[in-house]
Order: C-alpha cells, then sequence, then structure tokens
C-alpha cells in the first residue's frame, strides 16, 4: 500500500499529530545535510501554499525524516495504532 | 500601529530559516531580518529564498555593514533583491562589531563616516543615479548601476551608542536600536530625537525598533534558560560603563568575558545572573512579555523585533507569539 493511500485514511487529528511529530524530527535534527534538497523545496512549497497536513506534505515530511533520523522516524511511528501502517510501508 | 519584526541567524540550516519566516508570516510578522556575518549563511541568498516563499513580509538585512561589504556591493545585491520582491525589501546597515571585525583583519575605525557614505551611496545606486563621492573612506567616481530598484529601499540604520543614534535619527528611514530594556531604549529615542531635530525632520518619518533579545515559554524558567547563552555574549561584549548603569556586579561579568575568552561556555552561563537577563534580555511567559513589550512601547518605539533567541522551541514560539502576543497590540 502506498504512502498516500495510508495517509489520505487517517483522520485530520491524526494526521495533525502526525505533523507535529515529524516537524519534531525536522527542526531538530543535527543531520540537516542528509535531507534531499527536492523534498525540501517540496516541502517549503507545499508550506507556502498551506497544505502543512495534507498527505502529499506528510509524505513529503516522512521521506526527509526517515533520510535525517530513520530510527527516531520509526519510534514515532510505533506509538500510535493509526501509526502503524506507515511504520510497515517504511519497513517494506 | 505598532509593526513585529523577527530576526533569524542563519547558521541552522537554508530550508529552516525559510520555514521559520513562513511561520512568521503566518503569525503575523510584518518584518524578517537576516542577519549578515561571514560565517553564516549568506544574507542575500537567504533573503531571495524567503522571498519565493512568503507573499508579504518585509525582507531586512539585520544588519550588513560598509567594512565586510563595499557598499557598491550593498547597493547591487538589495536593488536585485527588489526586484525578485517588490515593496518588500528594507536595507539595515550598522558598523557592526569590534570583535568580528577584527577577526578578518579589518579595523574598527570611523565607524559614523563609514555608515553615513555608505547609506548614500547604496541609496543613490539604487535610484538608478550616479554616485560621485570624495568622502573620509569611500571614492568613488561616475558608478552607477545598470538598472534601478522598481521601488524605494528605506535603509534602516543599527545603532547603540549616541553619537550612532544622532546620526540614524538625521539620515535614517528606520533605526535598530541594540536594546532590550526600555531605560537604554528611552535614552537612545531621546538621542535619535536629537537628530532628527538637526535634521529638520519629523520624528513620526523614522520607523524606530527596539532590536530585543527575546525569549518566551509557557514556564518562565523555560524562557530565561534559552536567554542565559544570548545574555552571556551581550554582557562579555559590553563596556563596564553599560554593565554599571544597570547594577551589575562587574566581578561576575568580568568572570563571564574570562570563561568566553577562554571558550568555556558552560562556566560562562552559570555566572549570569537574574539581574543580567533583566537588563539584556525580554525573556518570561507570555503575560511577562506583553508586560514588558508595554514598557518599551511607551519609550516611544515603533517597531518591537524578536531577536534571538526566541525560545526554547523556536516554531512553538513564534506560534506563541502570533497567538498570544501579536493581538494584544
Amino acid at each position: 500500500m502506498s504512502f498516500n493511500s495510508i495517509l489520505d485514511g487517517l483522520s485530520e487529528d491524526v494526521k495533525s499529530q502526525l505533523f507535529e511529530r515529524l516537524l519534531e524530527i525536522l527542526f531538530k535534527s543535527k543531520n540537516v545535510d542528509k535531507a534531499d534538497p527536492t523534498h525540501i523545496t517540496k516541502f517549503l512549497h507545499l508550506a507556502k501554499e498551506g497544505f502543512l497536513k495534507s498527505s502529499e506534505c506528510l509524505k513529503t515530511m516522512l521521506y526527509i525524516a526517515v533520510s535525517m533520523e530513520k530510527e527516531e522516524t520509526l519510534s514515532i511511528l510505533s506509538e500510535k495504532a493509526e501509526f502503524s501502517r506507515l511504520h510497515d510501508a517504511i519497513l517494506s | 500601529m505598532v509593526k513585529f519584526g523577527i530576526e533569524f541567524v542563519p547558521r541552522d540550516a537554508y530550508w529552516r530559516i525559510v520555514y521559520y519566516t513562513i511561520e512568521s508570516e503566518k503569525s503575523g510578522f510584518d518584518h524578517v531580518w537576516i542577519t549578515d556575518h561571514y560565517n553564516n549563511r549568506n544574507v542575500y541568498v537567504m533573503l531571495t529564498l524567503i522571498s519565493n516563499y512568503t507573499n508579504s513580509i518585509k525582507l531586512g538585512t539585520g544588519v550588513t555593514n560598509p567594512y565586510v561589504c563595499n557598499p557598491v556591493f550593498t547597493a547591487t545585491a538589495i536593488a536585485s533583491l527588489a526586484e525578485v520582491a517588490p515593496n518588500r525589501v528594507v536595507c539595515g546597515i550598522g558598523a557592526g562589531d569590534y570583535v568580528t571585525l577584527s577577526a578578518i583583519g579589518l579595523k574598527f575605525e570611523k565607524p559614523l563616516a563609514y555608515v553615513k557614505e555608505a547609506v548614500e551611496i547604496i541609496r543613490t545606486l539604487t535610484s538608478g543615479e550616479t554616485v560621485n563621492l570624495d568622502g573620509d573612506v569611500f571614492k568613488i567616481r561616475g558608478a552607477r548601476l545598470n538598472y534601478k530598484s522598481p521601488s524605494k529601499i528605506p535603509v534602516y540604520i543599527g545603532a547603540q551608542g549616541p553619537a550612532m543614534l544622532r546620526l540614524a535619527g538625521e539620515i535614517g528611514d528606520g533605526v535598530l536600536i541594540n536594546a532590550s530594556h526600555p531605560k537604554d531604549l528611552k535614552e537612545a529615542v531621546a538621542r535619535i530625537r536629537e537628530g532628527v531635530s538637526k535634521a529638520n525632520r519629523r520624528v513620526e518619518d523614522l520607523d524606530i525598533a527596539a532590536y530585543t533579545s527575546f525569549s518566551i515559554a509557557e514556564e518562565e524558567a523555560k524562557a530565561i534558560e534559552a536567554a542565559i547563552p544570548v545574555v552571556a555574549f551581550i554582557v562579555g561584549g559590553s563596556p563596564n560603563v553599560v554593565l554599571e548603569k544597570h547594577g551589575i556586579d562587574i566581578e561576575k561579568a568580568q568572570a563571564i568575558k574570562d570563561a568566553l575568552v577562554q571558550g568555556k561556555f558552560g562556566r560562562a552561563f552559570k555566572n549570569v545572573t537574574s539581574d543580567m537577563i533583566e537588563a539584556f534580555s525580554i525573556a518570561g511567559t507570555p503575560k511577562q512579555c506583553i508586560d514588558k513589550i508595554e514598557q518599551v512601547l511607551e519609550t516611544g518605539v515603533t517597531q518591537f523585533v524578536v531577536g534571538s533567541p526566541i525560545g526554547l522551541d523556536v516554531i512553538k514560539s513564534i506560534r506563541m507569539i502570533g497567538e498570544k502576543i501579536i493581538p494584544v497590540f
């Protein structure tokens, strides 16, 4: 199952929680050099347009978070049952 | 109506600074000020990128200086930026500081002449005119840009000492006062007014900004924790006359200076006292910050700039200011 279809199935509240957790990883990690500039450009564009909590933005943030802090990202995705399919999708 | 500005230091990754600014614009800030130091990411690259991801926030150098960057280059950089983001660009310029300049072999001399002549050069070039200046420090003959800024670029002068504050009152479109305490700001505004009178201008025509060291959190202790390193460096760079004015223990301040020189930052930070925090920052809960901002605005300041550190968590702090501070004013 693709990230998009999993994310589309999440409630707005769960998406909001996921967004805040991913934001923490993106802005607290020391591995800024591991972030893909293409994904960063997409993230900033979606932020500007006000689509921060859209499935597309969350997917982009997941890509960035995994590249910067894979273990921590997986750990966060293990915290809630609603995130578990994302956890499995990353590992598959 | 008071304006709110926010300062970012591009020592952090470029995309984080851009994102902070997107959050700031959405939170109601009017100005973003990006610092200009040779050892951080380039201010014009940052501002250009920020302009692409924001819609209305004013974009300022906070501040560039005419020792490191020749004003002819500043003029072409800032006019180019204005072409990208018309009516949104302001040029903050100041003399810089002795420590940074000496590290790259530059002498901190004739600061008033450097700033005054640089402002003249920048204004003339960005308006499409030719510069002929036989100044004390700059000698320019027939220099002209092949284009001009599509809009007027206001020049803000970064100032702290009395002479620079007067000069800012004489020639600036705005002033960036490097201070946080109402007592310092009140004195600074008085010096600016002297300059305004000398030039037969109206003080209402100037945007007077308090460029503060600011830290906000729901718990006062966390706000102070974030402010301590910044205050240590401010104390470390302050002459005794400034410290005495605020009743700061000179021995404790000297201990901080010594520790910073030796690179022992932990020891320096441990010596920061509550009266140092009070004198050189605005740090506290939203309610405490509102009270202090009100005192700042009573001095005649028209723009309140939230400077480093902003808070332990920058994004949460920006949102907190947008939700709990800006709407109050």
